[in-house]
């Protein structure tokens, strides 16, 4: 097997640097020559005519990668060379080497990146500005969804390819309770939502009455018999039904005396309880298919060779797919409350504004939230501790008592609601969505996840906004048209295969724990 | 009624017959050890009490009750707790971290606190690296972390597998002196050992295990007198 296949494998990650870098370096060196070449051909107007905006627009862009690149080969190969020459060892040295350049390369990138995008006002805020928007409206999506690839690979190593259904049915079931909510109304979403809230607030309310206090005491008392915990939960029992029904009153009263004398706060108040709603649906509905799948389609494989479950991955990818589209049919739409609608326009210092879509703002926000409360889960829960015990030794962490089983089913449910709440918010963003439409998102976020680093959760949120940044604003800067914007991900996923298998975030770990 | 009894257990992995009939028992208080070559099935009889390797026949009794059939995680919870061979501690969780792991099955997380305070007491040198991830621990570090995390479940019965191995010999003395103390705390430990001399001077009496059957059963004492004893696993002829 050449390198080259080994280094595209995720499970074989001990790679050969000291040939890998030698073929950075002498690819590096092999496209300064080409790049010398070309400059030569063009100034010397070999093809006659004078060039055309596409390679205006490819010299502006593309250019200074290529000659960063170029440089960093060149000056690799000979570093590589007097290394060799020396007949010392090379390799902790290359690999170092290969990181630093690296980081340059990144830092040319980014400043060439704002040096392009800043220097003309009235394309920033025609073009630029709004890709920007794109691209993080977008990162934030194959984040929540990157998050769920990394956590499940986190414990079981495999990659489960059938995450982007579950994105999808996260929209369709925030597609039904959105139809629940509109039909609900004759047709109004915001006199649904007022209707809906007319239930949801008092339980809501009702729900903030219970005591919580001892309701979590006697939970962690599980399985205890001492007279004095009964004690407590006695009295608990006979104020129950009074605090339940106080909170409902109390709630009820405040909504109606909201509807009364602040009918605008009223009208937003309820419409945001309706979108919540909404989006519980959704995360709920991925959650309930993720646990199936990993009940039905990756438990009986556990002990199986590590291509099997990838296999079943797949098969459950498009199994689902056809059962979308037989069961629900074509093409679905969204249709945004008011409240959620139009744009906000943002004034970028004295260069213009830059409209932002509120699904957008919403987007990157809850994502950010989630992500806040994944990492504080997984780093301060006792759950999150029995996670990480059992990603790094599944038979050890069942010594303390752990239920293995438990925790995997924990992982999956986790990542799902991230990609329930992307899928439902995604789906009020572009409206329209269909059976297949999870396929390439889900993709897209895996590549997400390995750019920063599978298994590495602040590495695959760094993943999915580097990603959807690069998807937005890569085609402008390249001069290529935004159809390429697929391939440009995709070459990044090969790219980071080649050189950087552990990603950015990634470190030897995984290669450990392999 | 013993605290915890082995009836009869055999064991295969794949048609390796493992363990061939192995019977033994522990009362509560105390130190019972079980010593025997490499490949002996020590590591195995632990792993089968434990539930995570399934016995083909045979019973595991605790206090009576049996537990032979249940879920490793569920044994735990029962108070049957071991700390695996080779430490196993988690690398990359921290020291506080691991003991936490090991309180992980309890439900009375209100003495949780005062066990971790007696760990620390035990291992003041836990509680000098707390905050600091168990890989960078040193092995006798480590060792001592296992067996603190194997404390924090509150066990019945404590199975230590070869808490001794891969250390230094002034630290192997600190190892047995600290399981000596445990089991004067109240603590039953059934222990498996290579170093058979130090297992029978802290052990109250012990099984000698050879190519899955127990060959020879008594007190320590006796154990150490025994020819067989003295010149296969004490290194003397």
């Amino acid at each position: 097997m050449s390198h080259f296949t080994q280094a595209l494998r995720l499970d074989r990650l001990d790679l050969d640097y000291d040939r890998i870098s030698g073929q950075y370096f002498g690819f590096g060196a092999v496209l300064a020559t080409l790049r010398m070449l070309w400059v030569i051909a063009r100034t010397s107007e070999l093809f006659g005519s004078s060039p055309d905006a596409f390679y205006q627009s490819f010299e502006d862009g593309l250019g200074i990668l290529l000659w960063a690149y170029a440089v960093t080969g060149l000056v690799g190969v000979g570093l590589v060379l007097v290394a060799r020459s020396r007949a010392e060892g090379t390799t902790a040295n290359t690999r170092l080497l290969i990181n630093y350049l690296g980081v340059l390369l990144f830092l040319v990138a980014s400043l060439r990146v704002v040096n392009v995008v800043t220097s003309d006002p009235k394309l920033f805020t025609d073009y630029w500005g709004r890709q920007l928007v794109n691209g993080l409206v977008l990162g934030g999506v194959y984040a929540l969804v990157a998050l769920g690839y990394t956590l499940v690979y986190g414990v079981l190593f495999m990659i489960n390819f059938a995450h982007g259904e579950v994105l999808i049915l996260g929209s369709f079931g925030g597609w039904f309770a959105w139809k629940y909510v509109f039909e609900l109304g004759n047709e109004s979403f915001e006199v649904g939502a007022a209707m809906l809230s007319t239930v949801l607030v008092p339980v809501l309310f009702a729900v903030l009455f219970l005591p919580l206090e001892a309701l979590a005491e006697r939970f962690n008392q599980r399985g205890s018999t001492t007279a004095e915990v009964s004690g407590s939960w006695g009295v608990t029992l006979i104020s129950l039904p009074l605090r339940l029904i106080a909170g409902a009153i109390i709630g009820f009263g405040v909504l109606k005396a909201l509807g009364g004398y602040a009918p605008h706060v009223y009208w937003d108040l309820t419409t945001i309880v309706a979108l919540v709603f909404i989006v519980l649906v959704g995360m709920i509905a991925s959650m309930l298919v993720a646990i199936a799948l990993e009940r039905i389609a990756y438990r009986p494989l556990r002990g199986a060779p590590r291509l099997t479950p990838l296999i079943s991955a797949i098969g459950a990818s498009f199994f689902l797919q056809q059962a979308m589209l037989n069961v629900f049919g074509q093409e679905y739409s969204y249709e945004r409350p008011p409240l959620i609608d139009g744009n906000i326009d943002v004034q970028i210092g004295d260069m213009g504004t830059v409209p932002v879509p509120k699904t957008g703002i919403i987007i990157v926000v809850v994502s950010l939230a989630m992500m806040v409360f994944l990492y504080l889960f997984i780093q301060r829960s006792k759950t999150g501790r029995a996670m990480r015990a059992v990603a790094e030794d599944k038979s050890t962490a069942a010594l303390m008592g752990v239920n293995v089983d438990r925790v995997i089913v924990v992982t999956f449910a986790l990542g799902a609601l991230l990609a329930g709440a992307a899928g439902v918010m995604r789906g009020f963003h572009d409206r329209i969505f269909k059976y297949n439409s999870g396929f390439t998102p889900g993709l897209k976020a895996f590549t997400a996840a390995v750019v920063g680093g599978i298994g590495s959760i602040p590495g695959a949120m760094f993943g999915g906004f580097f990603l959807g940044l690069v998807e937005a604003l890569g085609p402008g800067m390249l001069g290529i048209p935004t159809e390429y914007k697929d391939v440009i991900a995709f070459s990044l996923l090969v790219l980071v295969l080649i050189f950087r298998p552990t990603g950015i975030f990634g470190d030897l770990a995984s290669e450990k724990k392999v | 009624m013993a605290l915890l009894e082995v009836e009869n257990i055999h064991t295969y992995y794949g048609k390796i017959h493992a363990l061939k009939g192995v019977s033994l028992f522990v009362e509560e208080g105390e130190i019972v050890t079980l010593i025997g070559g490499n490949g002996a099935g020590k590591s195995t009889s632990l792993n089968t009490i434990c539930g995570i390797v399934r016995a083909a026949e045979g019973r595991v009794l605790l206090a009576g009750e049996d537990i032979t059939q249940l879920p490793a995680h569920t044994i735990v919870e029962r108070g049957v707790v071991q700390s695996p061979e080779g430490r196993k501690i988690f690398q990359r969780l921290t020291v506080m971290e691991n003991l936490e792991m090991g309180a992980y099955a309890r439900r009375d997380t209100r003495t949780i606190a005062a066990d971790m305070d007696f760990v620390f007491e035990t291992f003041p040198r836990l509680k000098e690296r707390q905050k600091q991830s168990g890989g960078t621990l040193s092995g006798g570090e480590q060792q001592m972390l296992a067996i603190g995390r194997a404390l924090m479940s509150r066990p019945r019965v404590l199975l230590l597998d070869e808490p001794s191995m891969g250390l230094a010999p002034l630290l192997v003395q600190d190892i047995f002196r600290i399981v000596k103390y445990l089991n004067q705390n109240g603590t039953t430990i059934l222990l498996v050992e290579q170093n058979a001399l130090m297992a029978l001077a802290v052990a109250h009496r012990g099984y000698v295990l050879q190519t899955g059957n127990i060959i020879l059963a008594d007190d320590a004492a006796s154990l150490r007198q025994n020819e067989m004893v003295r010149a296969a696993y004490l290194g003397e002829h």
